[in-house]
């Protein structure tokens, strides 16, 4: 059992994801930066699609009931437990009475907004529709389908002793992704693109978007250039997914996120790939993003590395525990 | 060991291509070293119990963790035993090098993102109780 003792807001139980429930008008929800969430699965051993906990908002500090092993990935947020400070992207192992706590991240190598805590074993919440991601709007997944509250306790299988200790270095680091100084993430041209004015088309691949305050799991809303369409367009309400650019009547782009309605009517200039959704997830408020146009065949390459970083990830895991227990 | 001895051993070590040899027993210590040609017995230096770390294995030997920047250990620090000293990169799995002693950092051996092999030295570093013990052998 893991004890919550301090969580601030919108800390929610997240694996990678309920998909195959779109038409049913059920969001995708999961974790913002799943790249994160697989890595500290990996390095514990547990399925990729183990259910962790996601921490946007610091300081996090929960009590172990129960001795587990655990690591903390995304964001470097400085951790200690029992006061003692724990390296970042590391396995690490908690005996039943101990306090970890989580505080704002301050890295200048990556600025990143959202911390996992992964334990062996997974969070054992149940699966409802495939998944034990929270759907918020639903309210049904996750813990109770909410956000976790102090004194929530959250069941955990015990772990067996850890017998040593090794890490990964965050996909981030390794898979940068800058233009003009600047995060970016790659956008394919969106179902509307050809209605919007040069000036706007030119304008979603030169601006650099100002992630605003009004950013959450639902959607990200922007602020740079306007973008105007050629003529009013009024779509009726059709299926959207995460990453996909909507220009409402103000011309202000908003990115659709992993709790977003699967269904909206405004017009779609462009979608952030699959493959770089991560990195939307791990961008702060307040931060700056580019958009890189990229091809289909660029999208699919960029999903093969994701799926390449982690297998190699998995098979170094995998020979590292191996020479352990060797030894 | 008598002076016969030391000779005979020397004469032994002049037929190999080792370069130092030392020799501890209760109450005695000897080190024979190879200048050129010769073996010349040299005193021990008892006090200089300096444990170099080297690396357990094959990877780029890195000073700090990749997401820190400034927090590596120093010469002229102390630290515990199990300490976290560098790390080993291969791919993106990382391992640390660890304090084998509690003690302080005399030298870094190795330069930061240097590929290093199984045993290449990476940090000289004056273990406690060495540090304890004077020269009379004291606490």
């Amino acid at each position: 059992m893991i004890e919550i003792v301090n969580a601030a807001s919108l800390v929610t139980v997240q694996d990678l994801g309920r998909y195959g429930a779109l038409n049913l008008g059920v969001g995708v929800s999961g974790a913002m930066d799943p790249m994160s969430l697989a890595a500290g699965n990996i390095l514990l051993g547990n399925e990729e699609n183990a259910a962790g906990i996601e921490i946007p908002v610091f300081p996090f500090s929960v009590k172990f009931r129960t001795a587990v092993n655990f690591t903390i990935t995304g964001a470097d947020a400085p951790a200690n437990l029992d006061g003692f400070a724990l390296l970042p992207w590391w396995l690490h192992r908690a005996e039943a009475g101990q306090t970890l706590t989580l505080t704002l991240p301050q890295s200048r190598r990556w600025r990143a907004s959202r911390a996992y805590l992964c334990v062996q074993g997974g969070i054992d919440v149940p699966m409802v529709l495939g998944s034990r991601s929270t759907q918020l709007r639903g309210a049904f997944g996750g813990f109770e389908g909410r956000p976790l509250r102090t004194g929530d306790c959250l069941p955990v299988k015990p772990s067996l002793t850890l017998n040593a200790a090794f890490g990964l270095v965050p996909p981030a680091l390794a898979l940068p992704l800058i233009c003009d100084g600047v995060p970016a993430v790659r956008v394919l041209p969106a179902a509307e693109y050809q209605d919007y004015t040069s000036e706007a088309q030119n304008a979603l691949w030169t601006c650099a978007w100002k992630i605003t305050p009004q950013s959450d799991r639902y959607g990200y809303r922007l602020a740079g250039d306007p973008l105007w369409p050629t003529h009013p367009l009024e779509l009726r309400s059709h299926g959207i997914v995460p990453g996909v650019i909507q220009v409402p009547h103000g011309g202000q782009p908003i990115i659709q996120m992993r709790d977003a309605q699967p269904s909206g009517g405004y017009p779609k200039i462009g979608t952030v790939i699959e493959a770089d959704l991560w990195r939307l997830g791990q961008a702060p408020i307040g931060s700056s993003v580019r958009f890189v146009r990229c091809t289909w065949d660029e999208a699919l390459d960029a999903a093969a590395d994701n799926t390449q970083w982690l297998y190699h990830a998995r098979r170094l895991v995998a020979l590292q525990t191996m020479r352990e227990r060797a030894a | 060991m008598n002076v016969n001895d030391i000779m005979l051993l020397s004469t032994h070590l002049a037929a190999t291509d080792i370069d130092r040899l030392e020799l501890r027993g209760p109450g005695f210590s000897l080190a024979l070293v190879r200048h050129g040609s010769m073996i010349v017995q040299e005193p021990i230096d008892e006090e200089n119990e300096d444990i170099t770390v080297t690396a357990d294995g094959p990877g780029e030997f890195l000073r700090e963790h990749p997401l820190h920047q400034g927090i590596s250990v120093e010469p002229g620090e102390a630290f515990l035993a199990g300490a976290t000293l560098g790390f080993l990169r291969v791919g993106s799995l990382l391992r640390a090098v660890t304090a084998p002693a509690a003690g302080t950092m005399i030298q870094l051996l190795a330069n930061d993102q240097q590929p290093v092999g199984f045993g290449d030295p990476l940090f000289k570093i004056e273990p406690l109780e060495s540090a304890m013990t004077g020269s009379n052998g004291a606490v």
